[in-house]
């Protein structure tokens, strides 16, 4: 735990205030006689006294280990207040001093006056007077862009009734600071607003009377900044600095005392519980609760359970028991302790804070009670969570501040406290034998005391040694970060506890328990928490390696965590195996529907949060799986690990009837764990395979981040198992809770790679019927023989029965040869032969081979098709070519080799169908190769049982290759030479022409050298030029005129050519005309263009003695040869200036370089004999 | 008293490394597209108020780093998941071999309640490239979408912004659905109003 040491020490008598001002280091005494006294420290302790209000424990962590503090007297201001005007008439004694770091001052409380100092050199520069009096003043910031931290300081004083705080909650817009005081007469509330360093505004509200002579003991500032939560002894309030609705104010939930236009004041009187407990020990409380009813130590009061807020109740009565035997504890403390105040101290509490987790909580000691402050403008209401565990705990101490995120600071007239705030356990006692009148909490881990004799005691708290020396002793035993011997877990050790609470030894929650060990894992759980949280981490340790230190801290807290969840385990299975067996709720059980879903609720908030914890901290799997399991899994940790686990025997042994964890949570909350066990193990895996050596993975908690190996997952006094045996645990566990209780994630966990005990797996999957996950199984261990030979024998034994949802065997054996891989086609080849011969009917035979290897399957698209082709050809010949077909018209394949074997079937029987299905075949895809096509068909052609029409088809389907071969010329030469076609000749030309019009009238002239070849022209004869004067108008546009002309045969008739050549006149007088029109427009824009630059050149400008140098600002001598440079400064202005001037521009960059005449024309300007220039500059 | 689970509708994209789930995310939620690619590290998200059959809802899209597969999200990062998009790249068949595992693997991870009916979108991603490149079969896409429960399946280009939008609708439509059966299963843990006096007088209330 901590240990507090006195550092330093100042006696100062007459002391009425004492101010720390953490971000210059300085402490301010302020003396009855006026004085104040400055003290500042010897050391630079910014990184331990400062950054008091940062919640960034990062930045802490960095910081090097802290020094002991010491202050010395730095000044002595003497009547700091005299010279204040009418300070005669005035009572200026000092009664407190507040610090807004925000705004540099500091704020000294009189009786009826503040006066504000500059914090710097504590200059008096303003002072606000109140006739009312001043009662209790608090100054409080809220911060920007700064996440959920609030620390107080110091805490609620009832001494001075003065308090100061500084709150940071993330919201947008400047830091706003408020300095919030109630008046001693009036009862009226006063806040002053200050945005950034600038006063804002003011508003005022009045208590109503029957508050008039409360204290306020705690304020925060809420609902980002637009609110006030204050506590008195009468209640809790909110004060909305703005309006708000009215409807909100009738609302029942809150009571409106006042609706001024300085806002509303509403008083919180709506409180909840939670119907059940929230977190884990709250529900062992409150099932532990539920059985030591039953046995007589509590008065059971089930008779009403269908009321669940009752069960709450009677849980707390049974805690009764235990806080009854913690008192007699301290009643016994009391005895040597005559000077501790009454037991009734803590009433004085209703203290508020927020600590990490972003929740606005009010300790109340009245009620004893803490509440969840649960802001809304329409309902705002608290949840109460019982505390009377806390307060009996500390049920001296009347004084109460939240140091830190998870530490309260507890005190009394001479005892010191830090407690958990949640649980109330202590983590530091130092009794002050002088007496406390206040202690003033600095930054870091340092706190002051101001005794009752004013003396200023500084204390440094820090990890206790023997803390230190446990942890050394882990060391020294543990070499390896393995989990430890467990079997602790299940001694009670009363030697272990024997700290302030842990002395429970000899009082327990009930008589089956006895919990100190229990007790004392939990507060060493809760505090290594702390330290591992807390943003001082580094400086508590006393260490000459801390960040090691604080790796075996979270490697203990993992530890002690595991140990204490287990323990919790054990109650939760032990309380519920109780209450099972006892004979009055064996009744409820069965009957009580509300008794058992409030045990369900137990349960799963039990459940959740041990595993959640598990998951955390990385539970080793082995124990986790023995211990908590059913007996049908944790089986599997010695089978697959072949290690003997004795603890496992000895505790089931003592459990007599077993319990088992609740299937809903089970897959809930314990498959999580298994999970992400599995991850780490397998991420772990990976890093071993890839690096060959050791690899590591990293354990994250706070803000350690530690690398482990498999030994982290291991436990002592066991031998190494290989990481793929744990992983194949962890693998093989997770696959027997889902075949237990969640079927349906069997399949995708079986598909997905692992290492499950396969013999685990094939007997469970097969004693289910799980036959879909075993096939799934055998598959992804490529294990298709075994897979096949076994749905084979199932066949056997079961024929055509079917065995699941619409499933026959046969169909499995389909499905399983569908997912059969390119590797595996010889298998896929047997069984299927296999299967088929047992298939008489063709056509179900048919379906099969179709089902099989005509799909879309990407598995089926990456067979070798010709394979497949081949084999199907010697089963079934009309199905080979369909699944030709299917090949090259589905899925595109473009194996040339299947072409051919396609355009060969085709070929082979040539029909009406197969014919078109060539020609769409040749004529659309462009993936075959078109010289084998040639071939084939060649060779076809020469077959001599062909009749003409079948050899003139297939010569007409060479052509389709041809055009693929760019060989047109044989294309035309089998269209119209050989199969006289011309239509088709003239289509094919015009195809060609449209993809390259100089091909297209290479092949027209081609076209037309054989009309006149095959027309065979005889002058006169106009019959024989028929075809010719067809093809001459189809193609008069197309043809080269001169090519044509040179080809047409001598003597053919003007007539007949008379389109063409009338077409090539028109055409060539348009072109001249174009060609006329175009020179015409470039004539025009010559001229347009000679006129702009003539129009630049007449520029000029006329240099004598009146211009002077923009940069020398001396005139132009007219009797000097200088050049100059004449141009545009970038704002468009002209200049002139000397040649050297405007060299020194150049270089200075003032001038754009683009902006000065080019040096080759201006440097040789004379000013005698001035000349024009064009300037082209800012284009 | 109770509280209600917010309408949030939490989309988890997966697929491998480079097929286009960040662009998507971006299409849709910015209709911006970026031609660098930039390997997302861990996880990451944008939010998109959506409006499907006359409800409104916030759609949380998380986008996944492809390259660690499932190495450093936990179970925690998947939980309260309302739907899952699987992504595959047209020109990558690998990708698309691996959209099965991707599935078993969520499922795995991510503990949902009912693995049979959790709503999955396949999208088909980078349809914008040319023809030749593309060399996952749409009716294979098509019969595994089938084969994995008739899963809604679409075919995008973040680049071009084609079918984004349609995808993300069908997304949202599906997870609205998903989030309504989890939240009628969902059940509050009511807190009871009790009758404490603050002002520690004794309690004056009869029950």
């Amino acid at each position: 735990m901590l240990r507090s040491r006195l550092v330093n020490s100042i006696n100062s008598s007459g002391i009425v205030s004492v101010l720390a001002i953490d971000d210059s280091c300085r402490l301010l005494v302020a003396k009855n006689n006026g004085d104040i006294e400055v003290y500042i420290t010897d050391h630079d302790i910014n990184g331990t006294f400062n950054n008091s209000y940062s919640s960034d424990s990062s930045n802490s962590l960095t910081e090097s280990v802290s020094i002991p503090l010491k202050f010395k007297l730095s000044q002595i201001y003497s009547n700091l207040l005299r010279n204040l005007p009418n300070a005669s008439n005035l009572d200026l004694h000092i009664q407190d001093m507040l610090y807004s770091e925000q705004l540099n001052t500091i704020f000294i409380k009189c009786k009826s006056m503040l006066v504000l100092l500059n914090s710097a050199n504590l200059q008096v520069y303003d002072k606000i007077y109140d006739k009312r009096g001043i009662n209790q003043v608090w100054v409080k910031t809220y911060m920007d862009n700064l996440n959920n931290s609030s620390i107080t300081k110091p805490s609620d004083d009832n001494i001075n009734s003065n308090k100061v705080c500084n709150i940071n909650i993330g919201s947008n817009g400047d830091p706003i600071t408020y300095l919030v005081y109630s008046t001693t007469k009036a009862s009226t509330l006063r806040v002053l607003f200050w945005r950034g360093r600038t006063y804002n505004q003011m508003l005022e509200i009045n208590l109503p009377k029957h508050l008039k002579d409360q204290t306020i003991k705690s304020i925060h500032i809420v609902s980002k900044g637009d609110a006030m939560l204050f506590t008195m002894s009468s209640g809790v309030y909110i004060w909305y600095f703005k309006e708000i609705k009215n409807d909100s104010l009738s609302n029942a939930s809150s009571k409106a005392f006042s609706t001024q236009s300085s806002g509303a004041l509403l008083k919180i009187s709506q409180v909840y519980s939670k119907r059940y407990p929230d977190n884990v020990v709250d529900a062992i409380f409150s099932l532990k609760g539920l059985y030591s009813t039953e046995n007589g130590i509590s008065t059971p009061s089930f008779s009403s359970l269908g009321n669940i807020p009752m069960v709450s109740n009677d849980s707390r009565q049974t805690k009764y028991t235990f806080w009854r035997s913690v008192e007699k504890k301290y009643k016994k403390k009391d005895t040597i302790e005559p000077n501790m105040v009454s037991s009734t101290n803590y009433k004085d509490i209703r203290y508020i804070f927020e600590p990490s987790n972003n929740q606005i909580l009010i300790l109340d000691g009245i009620t004893q009670n803490m509440f969840t402050v649960d802001i809304d403008d329409q309902e705002s209401k608290l949840i109460a969570v019982d505390k009377k565990q806390f307060f009996q705990w500390n049920k001296y101490f009347n004084h109460c501040e939240n140091i830190s995120s998870d530490l309260l600071l507890l005190h009394n007239k001479n005892t010191i406290k830090f407690v958990d705030y949640n649980n109330g356990f202590t983590f530091l006692e130092e009794r002050i034998d002088q007496g406390i009148k206040k202690v003033i909490n600095l930054a870091g881990i340092y706190y002051i005391v101001w005794t009752l004799d004013d003396q200023l005691l500084m204390y440094i708290y820090q990890v206790d040694d023997d803390e230190g020396e446990h942890l050394g002793g882990y060391l020294s035993t543990h070499n390896s970060p393995r989990m430890s011997n467990v079997s602790l877990l299940y001694e009670n050790n009363p030697e272990n506890s024997n700290d302030s609470q842990s002395h429970s030894s000899e009082f327990s929650i009930c008589a089956m328990y006895h919990d100190s060990n229990f007790y004392h894992l939990w507060r060493k759980v809760l505090f290594y928490r702390f330290f591992l949280k807390s943003p001082y981490a580094l400086q508590l340790c006393i260490s000459d390696d801390p960040y090691k230190s604080l790796d075996i801290c979270a490697m203990k807290l993992r530890e002690l965590t595991v140990m204490w969840c287990l323990q919790m385990f054990d109650a939760l299975q032990n309380t519920i195996v109780g209450l099972r067996n006892n004979n009055t709720y064996k009744d409820k059980l069965k009957s009580k529907q509300s008794f058992i879903e409030y045990l369900n609720k137990l349960e799963e908030v039990i459940i959740r949060d041990i595993f959640n914890m598990f998951i955390t901290m990385w539970a080793p799997p082995q124990l986790i799986i023995l211990k908590t399991f059913p007996k049908e899994i944790s089986y599997l940790v010695e089978l697959i690990t072949q290690q003997e686990h004795k603890c496992n025997s000895l505790s089931s042994q003592n459990k007599g009837e077993s319990y088992k964890i609740n299937p809903i949570l089970i897959k809930e909350w314990v498959l999580p764990y298994l999970i992400d066990m599995r991850r780490h193990l397998r991420n772990l895996l990976v890093k071993q395979q890839k690096s060959s050596s050791e690899g590591t993975i990293t354990w994250n908690y706070e803000s350690r981040h530690i690398s482990q190996d498999l030994d982290f997952f291991l436990l002592d006094s066991h031998d190494s198992i290989k990481i793929e045996t744990m992983v194949s645990l962890v693998e093989t566990v997770l696959f027997k809770v889902y075949v237990l209780y969640v079927p349906s994630m069997v399949g995708p966990f079986i598909r997905v790679e692992n290492l499950c005990y396969e013999e685990v797996v094939i007997n469970d999957l097969k004693e289910k019927k799980m036959y879909q996950e075993l096939l799934d199984f055998y598959y992804h261990k490529e294990v298709h023989h075994d897979a096949l030979e076994f749905l084979f024998d199932l066949n056997d034994k079961f024929k055509d029965n079917r065995i699941g949802p619409n499933m026959s065997i046969k169909d499995f054996i389909i499905k399983y040869l569908m997912l059969l891989p390119n590797e595996n086609l010889d298998d896929l080849f047997f069984y299927l032969t296999k299967l088929l011969e047992q298939i008489s009917d063709i056509h179900v035979r048919n379906n099969v081979l179709v089902s099989i290897f005509e799909n879309c399957n990407i598995i089926n698209l990456k067979r070798d098709s010709l394979k497949i082709y081949s084999y199907l050809k010697n089963i079934d010949k009309a199905l080979s070519l369909e699944y030709l077909e299917f090949i090259i018209h589905t899925v595109y394949d473009i194996n040339p080799k299947m072409h051919n074997y396609l355009v060969r079937r085709y070929i082979s029987d040539l029909n009406d169908i197969n014919n078109k299905k060539l020609q769409d075949f040749l004529k659309n895809n462009s993936q075959y190769n078109p010289s084998d096509i040639i071939v084939l068909l060649k060779n076809a052609i020469s077959d001599e049982t062909l009749t003409p029409e079948m050899k003139n088809f297939v010569l007409l389907m060479q052509v389709y290759p041809y055009y693929r071969l760019h060989k047109h010329e044989i294309s035309i030469d089998i269209l119209f030479n050989k199969l006289g076609d011309y239509k088709e000749a003239r289509e094919y030309c015009n195809k060609v022409y449209l993809a390259n019009r100089t091909v297209g009238s290479g092949i027209l002239l081609y076209l037309l050298k054989a009309i006149i070849e095959k027309s065979n022209y005889r002058a006169g004869d106009h019959s024989s030029n028929e075809l010719l004067v067809i093809f001459l108008k189809d193609y008069r546009d197309k043809l080269d005129i001169v090519q044509t002309l040179k080809t047409l045969p001598v003597g053919l008739p003007v007539k007949d050519i008379k389109d063409l050549l009338v077409f090539a006149i028109r055409h060539q007088k348009t072109k001249d005309e174009d060609f006329s029109l175009k020179k015409n427009i470039m004539q025009n824009e010559l001229t347009n263009l000679n006129y702009s630059i003539n129009h630049k050149s007449a520029k000029f400008i006329e240099v004598n003695s009146n211009n002077i140098c923009y940069v020398c600002k001396k005139k132009f001598h007219s009797l000097t040869t200088d050049s100059v440079f004449w141009c545009y400064m970038p704002n468009g202005k002209e200049i002139i200036v000397h040649y050297n001037c405007g060299k020194s521009l150049e270089k200075r960059s003032v001038i754009n370089k683009k902006n000065l005449l080019p040096t080759n024309k201006a440097e040789k300007m004379d000013l005698s004999a001035l000349r024009r220039y064009v300037f082209e500059n800012n284009k | 008293m109770s509280t209600r689970k917010k309408n949030i509708l939490k989309v988890i994209i997966l697929g491998d490394s480079g097929v286009g789930k960040t662009s998507l995310m971006h299409r849709y939620v910015n209709n911006k597209y970026s031609q660098q690619y930039k390997a997302t590290i861990g996880a990451d998200f944008l939010t998109k108020e959506v409006d499907v059959d006359d409800k409104v809802a916030t759609m949380q899209v998380w986008d996944t780093a492809g390259q660690e597969r499932f190495q450093s999200l936990g179970v925690a990062f998947y939980r309260g998941a309302d739907c899952c998009v699987l992504v595959y790249d047209v020109t990558n068949t690998k990708s698309f071999e691996n959209i099965k595992t991707w599935r078993d693997e969520f499922l795995v991870h991510a503990n949902v309640s009912s693995p049979e009916t959790f709503p999955f979108v396949i999208l088909g991603n980078k349809i914008d490239c040319e023809e030749n490149k593309k060399v996952v079969n749409t009716k294979s896409a098509q019969e595994l979408a089938q084969s994995l429960g008739n899963v809604p399946l679409f075919f995008t280009s973040a680049k071009d912004a084609i079918n984004v939008d349609n995808a993300f609708e069908e997304i949202a439509r599906n997870a609205l659905q998903q989030n309504q059966n989890d939240a009628d299963a969902f059940e509050d843990d009511f807190n009871d109003a009790i009758n404490i006096q603050l002002d520690g007088e004794p309690n004056s209330c009869s029950c």
